[in-house]
């Protein structure tokens, strides 16, 4: 599996660095937009754009050259260790957004309580998204992943005013308060994200193993 | 006699498409080079993929090195080494990389080799794939093939499009490698030249069917061309005409085993080919 982390982040080495400014940037981005609004928000915006991006980066430069996946699969483990490298790949942008965002929370944030089980449930988000849109890349390619990948993009970009203004509209607010205080155990959570993320992923070498390149 | 590879009845067809790859029994022996030939979409590459588990055959199994090649993929996969016909690398990598990258996938991948091998090629380790020539990307492909130390060296039209000079090179370098006894090298491709100067076996593949899989020597002594007018047709036996077809007055056969007094000449592999295409039976 190294080695294939290795492939992409060689592919990737021309893009990356503006995932990792993205990532860096972002929170900054939102404190601007409007100061009063929570850190997790920008938690929400790391975590859904930075490992979509980067897999759908990945997805393109592969697309560039379907050859390279034919090989993938005539070499030894090839077609199981290229999907857990995927899966490592989205796994490793999701806790580098983690760190960032813990960073940003203590420059930014220091004042307020860091727990927040409103972490954890983004942190699922980000996963469950993961766990949606590989399968889909490992089965259908870039033409598969763009109808996750466009309403993605567009529903984020629709700003950090739009979640907010959800946050703060009473029918919302009980609704988002309802759900944040019914699930309150937050290593139900983690269990349950898991196990999404590892069913993901058996799908996912499934899907390969039968793939005829 | 101990064969590398045996292809047992294997059939592959794809939807909508007329193409079928029909019950192809085959046994690669050790210590030889097989060449197969084809015309384009005889089903050679077709082939290759099934060997290397790119496809799945919709019958029959292929054992490699005596064991099931689906079930036992991990342990015959790292003694193979195989060239695509295109170049399969991320053309925004370069040799060296492509060497790191696999260096941790095939256990026996030897770096030194590995450098050895591009430094004969004449390849840049640090030029991206993207600059390279196709010679000079074949050649890299051969030697992350090489670079591992395989058992089956599997080829798939990796002299095509490439210059004399650079054919020659690389036909010289499957003749070393099958110097090494327990070595085996199964190239396909459409030059039958290339055929004529490194191959041991020669089988031949014509709309998914192997049509012959003989010793290069005894092709030779097998077949026979003999073309003659429409009232001669009376002297040929049907029962030794593989092949047959009319054009420009003049009826052209390719026999085998020829016991009667027609003198034919000794077809070339060209020859061979053509007549099957153009007039199989």
């Amino acid at each position: 599996m190294l080695n294939f982390l290795i492939k992409d982040y060689l592919l990737l080495r021309r893009n990356i660095w503006m995932i990792v400014v993205l990532t860096l940037v972002l929170p900054l981005i939102v404190r601007l937009i409007d100061f009063t609004l929570p850190g997790t928000i920008s938690f929400f915006y790391m975590i859904i754009m930075s490992p979509l991006l980067t897999e759908y980066s990945l997805s393109m430069e592969e697309e560039k050259n379907a050859d390279a996946l034919a090989y993938i699969c005539s070499l030894p483990n090839g077609r199981r260790n290229y999907v857990y490298a995927k899966y490592m790949g989205a796994f490793l942008v999701i806790l580098y957004c983690l760190l960032v965002y813990c960073g940003m929370y203590f420059i930014f944030y220091s004042g307020k309580s860091f727990y927040s089980s409103t972490v954890v449930k983004i942190l699922f988000c980000g996963i469950s998204l993961m766990a949606v849109y590989i399968p889909v890349d490992i089965k259908h390619g870039i033409n598969g992943v763009k109808y996750i990948f466009i309403p993605t993009v567009l529903l984020v970009s629709s700003g950090p005013l739009f979640f907010s203004r959800l946050l703060t509209d009473n029918g919302w607010k009980e609704a988002m308060h309802y759900v944040i205080t019914k699930n309150e155990n937050i290593l139900i959570l983690i269990f349950v994200g898991v196990c999404v993320y590892g069913i993901s992923a058996m799908i996912s070498i499934r899907i390969m193993r039968r793939k005829e390149v | 006699m101990d064969y590398s590879m045996e292809i047992n009845g294997v059939v592959k067809s794809y939807p909508g498409s007329s193409f079928i790859l029909d019950n192809i029994h085959m046994q690669i022996p050790y210590g030889k080079i097989i060449g197969l030939i084809g015309e384009n979409g005889a089903g050679k590459t077709t082939l290759i993929q099934l060997i290397l588990n790119q496809i799945s055959a919709d019958s029959g199994n292929i054992k490699i090195f005596g064991m099931n090649h689906r079930k036992m993929e991990k342990d015959i996969k790292s003694k193979i080494g195989f060239v695509m016909d295109e170049c399969c690398f991320h053309t925004c990598l370069s040799a060296k990389e492509v060497g790191k990258i696999l260096k941790y996938i095939y256990l026996q991948w030897n770096n030194k080799d590995f450098e050895v091998y591009l430094s004969r090629f004449e390849i840049d380790q640090e030029k991206r794939i993207t600059e390279l020539s196709k010679g000079m990307k074949n050649k890299l492909m051969l030697a992350t093939a090489l670079a591992h130390n395989p058992d089956i060296l599997i080829l798939d039209e990796i002299t095509s499009g490439l210059d004399p000079v650079v054919r020659d090179d690389i036909l010289n370098i499957l003749k070393d490698f099958i110097a090494t006894q327990k070595k085996s090298v199964f190239f396909s491709t459409h030059i039958t030249s290339d055929l004529d100067k490194a191959a041991d076996i020669i089988a031949f593949i014509h709309k998914g069917k192997l049509v012959f899989m003989e010793e290069k020597e005894k092709i030779k002594n097998t077949f026979r061309i003999y073309s003659c007018s429409n009232e001669k047709t009376d002297n040929i036996k049907n029962s030794e005409i593989c092949a047959k077809y009319y054009e420009n007055g003049q009826w052209h056969f390719l026999l085998k085993n020829s016991k009667s007094e027609i003198i034919g000449k000794e077809p070339t592999l060209d020859e061979i080919m053509l007549l099957f295409i153009k007039g199989g039976r």
